[in-house]
């Protein structure tokens, strides 16, 4: 619950008209910042004009907040939580999920059956979920009630995966993804359908657009049914996972307004900003999360960008001229794209050695360091600070706009190809890559034999890996997805007159009523 | 509006009425429910931290934190969205709430089936109020509002059931049952559309030993056919149609000696379910006895060539076509909606009492019934083809 409001109802702006009061004090101010652009260079008057932008804000001179901040990460790196997890064992679940989702959809193109998936969208955000089931998503068990999360859609597979290394759905489960009426005992649906899974999905996200508008407004109505008096909501926040492309249906960023009119901090969106939509990218010629950033803050909510992963940190502290994030701020999404497809050697020239600054600040590191900066949608620790200052804001939803890649470790095939979003299937040489980019024990035999069939990961109950994923959801109230089956009766107040009633139905009058019990003996 | 009365009433009752949600996307008082404003209270978080303009009016617009209604504003993408939370809370917070949400029926399922078909999913339930049905009811609003076919891309919608009432009692019945099947014992993963109209009639009294089986599975004799001895016939009429169906009971018998039954058919689209159940049944079990339509049981034993009416497009009482015995008709408000009045509306789409008359006389000429010359006796008495011929009818109602 907001209990403390920290921002008025109505938003800041400055009106355009001002009278100058004092237009020789004016031109003393005008000309001072000449000075620092003349002497220090615009760099240093950039800093100087933000510094004074945030000192007004914290006196409380009421100047427009700016609607885009620069293409890094919003949380700098000093101001990291620690990360309580163990990230080495939280990396091996993470690569028993990503195999299995990927095994899941591969499967399902056996032949006689064809019936796909699709094994990006997991692909590029599996580390947003497994940081929120490993650290924040509270389950239906949870005293407080339990969290609301919409999954994407599209990333359905990857939530497959994990209940099978739960323990909630067997192999044979597995093999019957899109396959719900011919497959013996019964298939999984495509996507989340509350409807057809009704024990496991909760919320159906994928008609784009729908998640987030109904997100908001689950978390403004658990708001009401706090305010009345119905139930306390007040420990159960609401997660909506989303993806860029979706953004452009207007359903979603149409109803932001209201998210932040009612002050719902019991929400969080998270944007998989994997830059790429069906057909291509989102914004080739422009910059996704830059442009979602402006709209959300411009509506009022707090926004956290994940852009860049740890391996970005110390360049981007050596940077004290600014040419990094100049080039980052000035590169395209399609540019940034590119890159992912191409190599260390492409990123050094094309990125780096557009200024030779940033060129030179590079030389030390070989190709393969360079192509192993990551992007911060896949940084545990990037994400775990996020969504720890998420949960802990107050008075504004918060949206998390993270950077990653499309296909991500599926291989040359996938990562960042248009095309990524409709490939079904991996060929031998990927399912072999990929293997060894997940390290997993599975000889090439397995893959070999059968190249339609390759086999789930699990390492097996006592594993510690699968120990510390159950010990987790212990923690954090059992397991999810999960939706609520047993539902409590209403008694239906008998109508006075009613029809099963014929000495009531001689008196009816008009209108009739469902009354109190009290009230009933009045008919 | 007779279905507010019966709001303000159920949310009374105070177990039971907390758990009402009214969502209105700004038509409260197009709909007449500003009345329940200063008893509910439109939710805000904020409260009310304005002294409101008409603080000193019976009727005065109040928001509370602990306010009952949720006002969307123009949006009935959000309200959809509310809708789907409210109606879903028996999931997601073990605690059932009741959403009631009305609005303007052309900008329901038209606009928003897409949210409905989510809310279908994610097992919502509750009520849709579609108010101002009709493409002749809400009449000078012209064509982007005047819904003639919302019914239509409802009974797309396998979780809907959908009715269009031609009287209060009728709603009631309705609502109530619904309560029980969504809410009572039975926990069903439905949720109902109800049509309702703007246009004021007298409502009468639930006739005695009223047809209950009937109204509720969708067709039941509502106006037995007056004492007159000439050839028989049956106008099928739902919604603010039924008007019409009265009306042209009572021609047919002065002026051409025609005995109709009037049925109000309360729901063309569960009529429709249940015969397509049943032809299911009957495919899957075709050695056993088969099953026979409510709708061919129903009219089994009604004499006479079958007309339909109602203020929707032709394609909503022709979901039941094939089932229908004998004789079948149907009139209906097919093509654009226009602004005029609901007289002159109804007689440019033929669905107007005199209309109604003369597409039975038709019906019958062709059995023989009557004279072939009849019809179009009466299509020239009448003027059918004459919008100014048209009698006047009522003109009021908010839109």
């Amino acid at each position: 619950m907001a209990t403390e409001r920290k921002r008025p109802v109505i938003s800041d702006g400055l009106p355009s008209q001002l009278p100058d009061i004092d237009p020789e004090e004016t031109s003393e101010w005008v000309e001072s910042l000449d000075g620092v652009i003349d002497e220090r260079g615009a760099k240093r008057a950039r800093y100087v004009m933000l510094r004074l932008l945030e000192r007004a804000r914290e006196r409380q001179v009421g100047v427009p907040p700016l609607t885009t901040t620069d293409y890094i990460n919003t949380i700098t790196p000093e101001r990291e939580p620690w990360f309580p997890g163990d990230e080495h064992v939280e990396r091996r679940i993470r690569a028993y999920v990503r195999w299995n989702a990927a095994m899941l959809v591969h499967r399902a193109q056996r032949p006689e059956i064809g019936v796909g998936g699709h094994i990006s969208t997991f692909a590029s955000s599996a580390s947003l979920y497994e940081v929120g089931f490993n650290h924040f998503f509270r389950g239906k068990s949870h005293p407080g009630g339990g969290d609301h999360i919409f999954y994407q859609g599209h990333a359905s597979p990857g939530m497959y995966a994990r209940a099978f290394l739960e323990g909630r759905l067997s192999e044979h489960q597995l093999d019957g993804f899109r396959q719900e009426l011919s497959h013996p005992g019964g298939g999984l649906p495509s996507y989340p359908h509350p409807r057809l899974m009704p024990d496991f999905w909760e919320f159906p996200t994928v008609s784009m657009g729908l998640g987030g508008l109904n997100a908001i407004y689950q978390a403004r109505f658990n708001r009401y049914l706090q305010h009345r008096g119905i139930k306390d909501t007040s420990q159960q926040h609401v997660w909506a996972f989303l993806g860029d492309g979706e953004m452009d249906e207007p359903e979603t960023l149409g109803a932001i307004g209201v998210a932040a009119r009612e002050e719902l901090d019991n929400l969080t969106f998270v944007i998989n900003c994997n830059l790429q939509r069906l057909d291509g990218p989102v914004r080739g010629n422009g910059k996704v999360m830059q442009e979602l950033e402006a709209f959300f803050r411009g509506a009022g909510w707090n926004v956290i960008k994940v852009v860049w992963g740890r391996e970005w940190d110390p360049l981007l502290a050596a940077d004290t001229d600014g040419a990094l994030v100049n080039l980052m701020n000035t590169t395209t999404d399609g540019d940034y794209q590119t890159y992912k497809a191409e190599s260390g050697a492409y990123v050094r020239e094309h990125f780096f050695g557009r200024d030779p600054r940033t060129r030179k600040m590079v030389e030390p590191l070989s190709d393969d360091e360079i192509w192993n900066l990551k992007r911060g949608g896949h940084d545990y620790r990037k994400l775990y600070a996020a969504y720890k200052a998420a949960t802990e804001h107050t008075g504004q939803p918060t949206v998390i706009l993270a950077k990653t890649i499309k296909g991500w470790t599926l291989g040359s095939h996938f990562e960042g190809r248009n095309a990524t979003h409709q490939m079904k299937k991996l060929t031998l040489e990927d399912l072999k890559t990929f293997r060894d980019r997940l390290y997993l024990d599975i000889p090439d035999s397995a893959l070999e034999d059968n190249p339609y069939l390759p086999p789930y990961y699990n390492p097996g109950e006592k594993s510690e890996e699968i120990q510390y994923l159950k010990e987790r959801r212990e923690q954090l109230g059992g397991y999810l997805p999960s939706r609520r089956t047993s539902t409590k009766r209403l008694t239906v107040p008998a109508r006075s007159g009613s029809p099963t009633s014929s000495a009531a139905r001689a008196s009816r009058r008009w209108p009739p009523r469902w009354p109190s019990s009290a009230c009933s003996r009045t008919s | 509006m007779a279905f507010v009365r019966l709001l303000k009433d159920i949310m009374k009752d105070k177990e039971f009425g907390k758990r009402w949600v009214p969502i209105i996307p700004d038509e409260a008082r197009t709909f007449g429910l500003d009345s329940i404003f200063p008893t509910a209270k439109i939710y805000s978080p904020h409260g009310q931290r304005y002294t409101s303009v008409d603080r000193e009016l019976f009727l005065s617009y109040k928001e509370s934190t602990t306010g009952q209604i949720l006002h969307e504003g123009i949006n009935e993408a959000g309200s959809v969205a509310s809708f789907t939370a409210a109606g879903s809370a028996y999931a997601t917070h073990d605690e059932p709430m009741i959403p009631m949400y009305i609005f303007y029926s052309m900008f329901g399922f038209q606009r928003t089936a897409d949210g409905l078909w989510a809310a279908a999913d994610q097992m919502a339930r509750g009520f849709l109020l579609g108010a101002t049905a009709g493409r002749t009811t809400l009449n000078g609003e012209g064509l982007q509002h005047e819904d003639g076919h919302s019914m239509l891309i409802a009974a797309t919608n396998p979780a809907v059931v959908a009715y269009d009432p031609a009287f209060s009692f009728e709603i009631a019945h309705i609502m109530e049952h619904g309560l029980h099947r969504m809410y009572g014992d039975a926990q069903e993963n439905v949720f109902y559309y109800l049509t309702v109209y703007n246009e004021p009639i007298l409502q009468p009294a639930e006739p005695a030993g009223v047809d209950v089986e009937g109204l509720l599975k969708g067709i039941y004799r509502y106006s037995p056919a007056p004492q007159v001895d000439g050839p028989k016939a049956n106008v099928l009429a739902s919604g603010t149609g039924m008007q019409w169906a009265l009306k042209a009971q009572q021609l047919l018998a002065q002026d051409w000696g025609v005995a109709a039954d009037v049925w109000s058919v309360t729901s063309w689209t569960e009529l429709r379910r249940d015969a397509v159940e049943a032809e299911e049944y009957n495919l899957l079990n075709p050695g056993a006895e088969a099953k026979v339509p409510y709708i061919q049981q129903k009219l089994a034993d009604a004499d006479g060539p079958k007309v339909a009416v109602s203020d929707w497009m032709r394609a909503v009482p022709d979901l039941i076509a094939r089932w229908v015995p004998g004789d079948y008709t149907s009139l209906g408000t097919d093509g654009f909606g226009m602004s005029d009045t609901r007289h002159a509306l109804r007689r440019h789409f033929h669905v107007d009492a005199e209309s109604i008359v003369v597409a039975t006389l038709r019906q019958l000429a062709r059995s023989g019934a009557v004279p072939a010359t009849v019809p179009t006796e009466a299509a020239k008495k009448y003027a059918i083809d004459d919008v100014n011929a048209a009698p006047v009818g009522e003109t009021g109602g908010d839109s």
